[in-house]
């Protein structure tokens, strides 16, 4: 039997559509494609079904790559705030911390630490996305029943929360909220400087798999913020302003709770 | 000299796109994407310069997704159904609805949704796809054959809507 009279075999036909045919033998597919109606249908589908995938998961290619993606990749600039939280927390995570600074990358000890964070990470945004354009009803309990907003939501968390303070960077505290993650309770306090910028403080007890304290930044759109471990709880900080600006507040957070 | 930053970034939104595909879920397909490119760096040193970036990178995406399968389970994506529904390619006559492809995709087996993915979508050659998933290339194109095969089953079944996955 020659060469050109051999049937396609059901491998030829895939590999026909996926281009890795040599030159001969496309050449006498294609010419058996001519006459043969029932396996040029099913290249046809096959083929839509190539063209399909992509039209399902092209558009992801346009999508801009998130920030926090890249962090083996992009150095993150050390600035002075930084290093100075980072030398308070040295004694809680020298290692990380020092390897953080000194080599200008972040990169977590492992993924399981890095996913946890994530979802409190990624309900801090959601939450500072939804109630920062809030013009009645920015917080559920205002600044003006401080002690009473304080006591609710200790007992709610089961753990002593209280709000820093951030009047030295012109922040003044609006109030906070109950929230919620998929772990445990969580509460939001406001900030609003003069200008009527607002920074979210989101906070819940530290859960078993987080062990990471160093801070760590994540942004998304204009958004920037900083999570990090402190004790039995955990924070994010966010804010739309610069990066710089956001570490800086997360500082004055860490050493006011600190104090 | 190839420049390996350069070269990793440049291949990142298609290590995004076969993610997002794999596991059906934005944040947990970046996360993917995010390890693979945090292992990748720790491994810069292995990295063959003379051959291509993407296929040494998708190697690694995979076995980060391999050796986590519970963490990067594929979820359930919510889509609204009229903006699916609307949406159908027509490729040379044969209408492709992506709901259906969708719903395909989920009923595929891991195994062969992984080369469906590689061959069909990013396009790695029979061998890449062999080096990718760690098998020989006959395997490659036996499980294609057998996954194409299945996908048009599914897609052509007239009850697929009532199909539940059983995995």
């Amino acid at each position: 039997m020659s060469m050109t009279n051999r049937t396609i075999s059901e491998q030829e036909l895939h590999a026909y559509v996926d281009d890795e045919l040599d030159t001969l033998r496309l050449a006498e597919i294609e010419q058996k494609l001519e006459t043969n109606l029932e396996v040029a249908a099913e290249i046809e589908a096959f083929q839509g079904y190539n063209d399909a995938l992509h039209a399902l998961f092209d558009p992801v290619l346009d999508e801009k790559v998130p920030e926090r993606i890249f962090p083996a990749i992009k150095p993150v600039k050390q600035n002075s705030y930084w290093a100075r939280a980072a030398s308070v927390m040295m004694a809680v995570a020298v290692g990380v911390v020092m390897g953080w600074v000194s080599r200008g990358e972040l990169i977590p000890e492992s993924s399981t630490q890095l996913s946890k964070a994530h979802s409190i990470v990624n309900d801090a945004f959601n939450f500072h996305a939804v109630y920062t354009p809030e013009v009645r009803h920015p917080v559920e309990v205002g600044v003006e029943q401080q002690d009473h907003l304080m006591k609710w939501l200790s007992k709610r968390l089961q753990t002593k929360v209280q709000a820093p303070a951030l009047s030295v960077m012109g922040y003044e505290l609006l109030g906070g909220r109950l929230l919620t993650t998929a772990e445990k309770p969580a509460a939001q306090f406001m900030y609003q400087n003069t200008e009527g910028n607002r920074l979210t403080l989101f906070l819940r007890q530290r859960i078993d798999n987080e062990t990471q304290t160093a801070f760590q930044y994540a942004s998304h759109g204009t958004q920037n913020g900083f999570y990090w471990i402190d004790g039995d709880l955990s924070f994010v900080l966010i804010g739309d302003i610069s990066k710089a600006e956001v570490s800086k507040a997360a500082h004055y957070v860490y050493e006011d709770l600190n104090r | 000299m190839a420049d390996f930053n350069l070269e990793m970034t440049r291949t990142i939104p298609q290590l995004r796109r076969y993610a997002r595909a794999l596991v059906n879920n934005v944040e947990t397909a970046d996360d993917l994407v995010q390890d693979c490119l945090e292992r990748a760096c720790s491994r810069k040193k292995m990295w063959d310069e003379s051959k291509p970036i993407r296929p040494w990178l998708f190697t690694i995406l995979h076995n980060i997704y391999a050796n986590e399968a519970r963490r990067f389970h594929r979820t359930p994506v919510l889509v609204s159904i009229e903006q699916i529904d609307e949406a159908a390619i027509s490729s040379k006559g044969i209408d492709v609805s992506l709901k259906d492809l969708r719903k395909g995709l989920d009923m595929l087996s891991e195994e062969h949704r992984n080369i469906l993915l590689l061959v069909g979508l990013e396009q790695l050659s029979y061998k890449e796809t062999a080096e990718v998933l760690d098998i020989p290339v006959g395997t490659v194109m036996s499980r294609l054959t057998r996954a194409r095969k299945n996908l048009h089953g599914f897609m052509n079944e007239p009850s697929i809507s009532t199909i539940r996955r059983v995995k």
